[in-house]
């Protein structure tokens, strides 16, 4: 005869939630099946929008973005008058989750767009995108689409985004003497990256495990988010730590570890991704 | 000034194309031995790949692939509806349609414009006749649509049609019939059906046609023509239609019962 | 459409009842159209204008005004126009502050719909003054002072009567020494010139389906009653220019084309008696400008 206070599985996820994943932490497991260091699955595939000049989708597990790249032309600002702009921007709508609202963006979109623009600023070479200093340049247009948020849309994102400028091609261009600027035909200008930066993020669960990839029910549940970003000449780039909570410095070097072998695996792919093209 | 975005420069333009003499605007060429650009008859619609469960946080989802059109859909619900909109005995439905901004040529605006606006009220309606609300009081279905890539503005509609129908059924809304939706554009008095953007046009006696039917009742939920035709291919168009809302209506039961078989 | 009012099920059940049998409450068979009544010229500060009035209950007001505008880019030989229609408080208390936002965005819709495109046959050429610089923007707004039923078809009536009305301030284009091209606007308004092609302009016919049948031109109860409601507008080569369906309920193939046809005809019997009607109140004013007399405007208080 069962008791009366025992409950299925998932009314016991549903109730005490924290509870639930306590008792998969103890055995060393997550309620996904993996270990505290393993990322899910990820799938690239490249240049898949006509209509964009370079594309890319991005799966981490059920975690879902699409990123396409648009380029117009603009005048540069007159502080930076040899630069180009990059503008990315993350739609997190309704579509993705129950946790989004229609309307403009939330907090946690503006935060991502905030750090992948703040990432750009080291790996794109704005000087290469003007057309003609002081008259015309490259405006790229980053639009980044989550169709479905399962946790840590900010690694999909900058994957998707360094996939998606790695295929773009954009026109030869050139300003005529009216002040017009004219394309060619055939897109074949690439835009210059520096060096390819990844994000991996992790998570601390009541200051003792260290989690990578959490997916969407496991975020709420975490003290702390960490993000660490390497290149491939294993340097930091950027580390961000949200949600207050404490992270020793062991801890932070363990990420740091664990973020540079996911590099050489997310690099893996973006290069099997660029040869199919 | 939109401050919750990135900011790119005021107004940014694309670069004209280099040819002097700007190419005259495209027409549509003529058939080859019966057949159109791609090998396909003028009553032929594009494959269509249609997959639901795609979007796991959804109560349901379709995405939907004609040629290169790609329509993600989502609906979460029934959901209670809020206080200020009052009491209602029937359920409603609210869908927001939107295209990303690298969907179609030209680059467009975060915020939705008001064709958008509209196509969200064309699914609404083309919808509401086939789902059940008098068992939904007091609730709400969210119909969230997103054009991946737009190939072709009117099939893009009738996808999207399509796909909106697919998501509630995967949602287990109660419904009376599937809704399925076809387009048709008029290319010098030819009417082929499914046109992509490179074959439809918007020069003069360019039209297009969009008709959502619930097949098996046969009733018409929903039709939107622009441009002037006359009468008598009006109407051969809307029997086109109704005969490829048939076929599409099968490719939608079949990826609904591909779903739930790989489910158990 | 969002319906305004309420109805009860008594009063729906008459209504469908009667169409079965194709007798309406105010003694009209189905198809039958309450004869509309369009006033020309009422507002002198714009540059044409009409009033449509159908029946006792719908109402609507159409002013056309000429503006200075930027070249649209993507079509630098050509004018534009803009519609707005507004649903006045006065018509209804729901149309109070924001109530009526949705209804209006819906009417702007179908009218520019009919007015804008391939189908819409107006010459915008002609309102082009610089290529690529300036040009007129015709400024299209509709008032609709009472809502009786069947306020679509009475803005188009009213607008392809008020652009029938408009005339053009005449524009002398000068070059300069730089190249550059400079205009003047003739204030005289005896040089002012008609809209060309305004017979082109299509007219919206609605049919609502109603139980098992259809009726043209609904009034308000019966607009309330009503499942579904087929714009269809038709241009005066008899092309259907623009079809569109709105409301909940689904309508069967065989009725949605016997909808089409009565719709379709009825627009051409209104497209004549319209033509019909412009043709004789500018013969009248040829007529005054010949004898000498002046052409006094009609207030729409009178």
């Amino acid at each position: 005869m069962t008791s009366p206070y025992a409950f299925s599985a998932e009314t016991f996820k549903r109730v005490q939630p924290s509870e639930y994943y306590r008792k998969f932490l103890e055995q060393d497991v997550r309620p996904d099946g993996r270990a505290f260091s393993q990322f899910r699955k990820t799938i690239l595939n490249a240049g898949c929008i006509s209509t964009a000049n370079g594309s890319a989708v991005v799966r981490i597990g059920d975690t879902t973005v699409v990123c396409g790249i648009k380029a117009e032309v603009a005048e540069p600002t007159l502080d930076q008058p040899a630069a180009g702009y990059f503008v990315p921007n993350v739609e997190l709508g309704p579509l993705c989750s129950a946790k989004f609202r229609p309307g403009p963006p939330g907090d946690l979109a503006q935060v991502v767009s905030e750090r992948l623009r703040k990432l750009s600023e080291e790996y794109i070479a704005f000087e290469e995108l003007c057309i003609e200093p002081e008259q015309a340049a490259w405006v790229v247009y980053a639009d980044l689409v989550c169709l479905n948020h399962d946790g840590n849309v900010l690694d999909a994102c900058q994957l998707a985004l360094l996939a998606a400028l790695k295929n773009a091609r954009l026109p030869e261009a050139q300003i005529g003497e009216d002040g017009i600027v004219r394309a060619g035909e055939a897109f074949t200008r690439a835009i210059t990256i520096k060096r390819p930066i990844l994000a991996a993020t992790f998570g601390l669960y009541e200051g003792r495990s260290l989690l990578a990839d959490p997916n969407a029910s496991e975020e709420p549940l975490l003290d702390s988010l960490v993000t660490v970003c390497v290149d491939d000449a294993e340097h930091l780039h950027a580390v961000w730590k949200s949600n207050g909570g404490r992270c020793s410095l062991e801890q932070l070097q363990r990420c740091v570890e664990l973020a540079r072998i996911r590099f050489t695996e997310l690099s893996a792919l973006l290069e099997s991704s660029a040869a199919d093209q | 000034m939109d401050r919750r975005r990135v900011q790119g420069p005021e107004t940014s333009v694309v670069p004209f194309p280099l040819l002097d003499d700007a190419a005259p605007g495209v027409v549509a060429p003529p058939l080859q031995a019966g057949k159109r650009a791609g090998g396909r008859r003028p009553e032929d619609m594009r494959p269509i790949f249609l997959r639901t469960g795609l979007i796991s946080q959804a109560s349901g989802s379709a995405y939907i692939e004609m040629g290169r059109t790609k329509v993600a859909c989502a609906v979460y619900g029934p959901r209670q509806i809020k206080k200020q909109q009052g009491f209602s005995e029937q359920g409603r439905l609210y869908c927001e349609f939107k295209f990303a901004t690298f969907a179609c040529k030209k680059r467009r605006n975060h915020q939705r414009d008001s064709q958008e606006k509209e196509f969200s009220q064309v699914i609404v309606q083309a919808l509401t006749p086939s789902i059940r609300l008098e068992k939904l009081p007091k609730s709400v279905v969210d119909i969230y649509v997103t054009v991946v890539e737009n190939d072709g503005t009117a099939s893009c509609l009738a996808a999207a049609i399509t796909a909106a129908s697919t998501a509630l059924a995967d949602a287990g809304v109660e419904m009376i019939d599937l809704v399925a939706a076809a387009s048709l554009a008029y290319q010098q008095r030819r009417p082929e059906g499914d046109a992509p953007t490179g074959e439809n046009t918007r020069e003069a006696g360019a039209a297009d046609l969009v008709l959502a039917q619930m097949p098996s009742l046969g009733d018409v939920t929903h039709l939107l023509h622009r441009g002037p035709v006359d009468w008598a291919q009006m109407s051969r168009a809307v029997e086109q239609c109704i005969d490829v809302c048939a076929k599409i209506h099968a490719v939608m039961v079949h990826s609904l019962r591909e779903h739930s078989a790989a489910e158990q | 459409m969002a319906s305004f009012g309420l109805v009860s099920q008594v009063e729906r059940d008459f209504v469908e009842r009667g169409v079965d049998v194709g007798i309406r409450a105010d003694g009209r068979a189905r198809d039958d159209y309450r004869p509309p009544r369009v006033e020309l010229g009422l507002v002198s500060q714009s540059d044409g204008s009409a009033r449509c009035q159908l029946g006792d209950g719908t109402d609507v007001l159409v002013s056309v005004r000429c503006e200075l505008g930027q070249a649209d880019p993507a079509a630098d030989d050509r004018g534009r126009l803009a519609v707005s229609v507004e649903c006045s408080p006065s018509a209804s208390q729901r149309f109070e502050g924001r109530g009526a936002d949705d209804l209006n965005t819906e009417l702007s819709e179908a009218v520019t719909r009919a007015l804008t495109g391939p189908q819409s046959g107006l010459n915008l050429r002609q309102l082009c003054i610089v290529p690529g610089m300036h040009c007129w923007v015709l400024n299209i707004d509709a008032i609709v002072l009472n809502y009786g039923g069947n306020v679509v078809d009475a803005l188009l009536i009213a607008t392809r009567a008020a652009l029938a009305d408009t005339r053009v301030p005449r524009t002398v284009v000068q070059e300069m020494e730089d190249g550059a091209m400079d205009f003047e606007v003739d204030d005289d308004v005896e040089n002012a010139q008609p809209l060309e092609h305004v017979h082109n302009v299509p007219l919206c016919v609605t049919a609502n389906k109603i139980g098992a049948g259809y009726v043209l031109d609904a009034t308000l109860t019966e607009e309330l009653c009503a499942s579904a409601r087929l714009h269809v507008t038709v241009n005066s080569s008899g092309q259907v220019c623009a079809a569109q369906k709105s409301g909940d309920g689904a309508i069967e193939p065989s009725l949605l084309m016997a909808m089409l046809q009565a719709a379709k005809e009825q627009a051409r019997r209104l497209l004549e008696q319209q033509d019909e009607q412009i043709r004789r109140h500018e013969t009248e004013i040829a007529a005054k400008r010949a004898r000498g007399e002046p052409v006094k405007r009609p207030s729409i208080f009178v």
